[in-house]
């Protein structure tokens, strides 16, 4: 559950970022929708964070150990 | 032949007349890649070559960019010339995320496939059989032969944690900075893009330390079997990435102090910044794929 939860957030920044990269191409600098978009990426970003130190913190994931 | 009407200068395509600036680039390529080519043949003049090639390059790096950034400031780039800027842009992009596909499939084939077939997963039981060895399949793992020796891996909760919450902190600077771009409140601008690429240099200087923890500590090296020659190449072409991104916003930055761009002219502030959100998320996956999952 807590790897599916942290892969769907990935997937989700790295969709905000590629929607960041078309307004970016398209825009021409005009509107708004660029900075929208890299806001949503670095607020699922800092959530992504979080959720990974909560699942840790609830033991469902743990760091590589040798 | 009908003639096409004389147009005015911001109607037509600027093209710079007599650069010397591609001609120095492609010597410095070859003098960079020569030097490198002859240091690899043990030749004693390699480094000083390379050396030079390098310094050949930043000069034209410095050179044609300044070239650039006078020419876009005297208005000579007209909406087609800002269009090819953007297309660029996508074109360099998809290269770079082409770069680290390939280092994050090695990854995940060398994981998911190569270590458990030599641990005798699915088919390859056989395999493991003829090896006739022990070899448990397990990740992280420097293969059945120990190659490098035993190591130990960096903790996640040490410089890496660190690390990641340095670069989302410079992820909300440089978006605080985007939209004071977008407002016009230059002060804001300057204080969020100064803290966005100190952070970056911040970074760059903690993974520097981490490598040394890492050899002097963990013996985890680039020769540890499949694991560190993953690890280093992965990190280390991110913190180079890193280091450009922060260059580029440092020179970015400058040009704000001097007065460049308005709100709705800042083509190269939004190249340079999403550029940082890419090597962000580029990070927060290998934080992800080589320290937890």
């Amino acid at each position: 559950m807590a790897r599916f939860l942290i892969l769907a957030c990935l997937l989700a920044i790295v969709l905000s970022l590629g929607s960041a990269l078309l307004h970016l191409v398209r825009d021409k600098g005009e509107s708004q929708k660029m900075a929208r978009a890299v806001t949503i990426r670095v607020a699922l970003s800092v959530l992504l964070f979080v959720l990974l130190m909560v699942a840790w913190w609830l033991g469902w994931i743990q760091p590589h150990v040798r | 032949m009908a003639h096409a009407p004389t147009s005015t200068a911001s109607e037509k395509y600027y093209v710079p007349h007599g650069s010397p600036w591609p001609i120095v680039g492609s010597m410095a390529l070859f003098t960079t890649v020569g030097g490198a080519a002859l240091w690899l043949n043990h030749v004693h003049a390699g480094p000083w070559v390379l050396t030079l090639g390098l310094l050949l390059l930043t000069t034209m790096f410095v050179g044609w960019f300044g070239v650039v950034i006078r020419e876009s400031e005297s208005r000579l780039y007209n909406e087609a010339v800002d269009r090819s800027f953007r297309m660029g842009m996508m074109w360099f992009i998809f290269s770079e995320v082409m770069f680290f596909a390939g280092f994050f499939g090695a990854l995940l084939y060398a994981r998911q496939f190569s270590v458990p077939w030599l641990g005798g997963e699915g088919t390859k039981l056989l395999t493991k059989v003829i090896r006739g060895d022990n070899f448990e399949a397990a990740w992280p793992t420097n293969g059945p032969g120990n190659i490098g020796g035993d190591f130990d891996v960096i903790p996640a909760f040490g410089l890496p944690a660190i690390n990641t919450a340095i670069l989302l902190t410079s992820g909300v600077t440089i978006t605080i900075a985007h939209h004071a771009m977008k407002a016009g409140n230059r002060r804001l601008l300057n204080i969020f893009l100064a803290a966005t690429f100190l952070l970056g240099f911040l970074f760059v200087y903690l993974q520097a330390h981490e490598y040394m923890e890492a050899y002097t500590e963990h013996n985890l090296k680039l020769t540890s079997g499949i694991y560190g020659s993953t690890f280093f190449p992965l990190t280390a072409f991110h913190g180079f990435h890193v280091t450009v991104g922060a260059l580029m916003l440092a020179v970015v930055w400058f040009r704000c102090l001097k007065g460049h761009f308005t709100p709705t002219h800042h083509f190269a502030f939004e190249g340079a910044a999403w550029y940082w959100h890419f090597v962000d998320v580029v990070w927060l996956g290998l934080f992800i794929f080589v320290y937890w999952l």
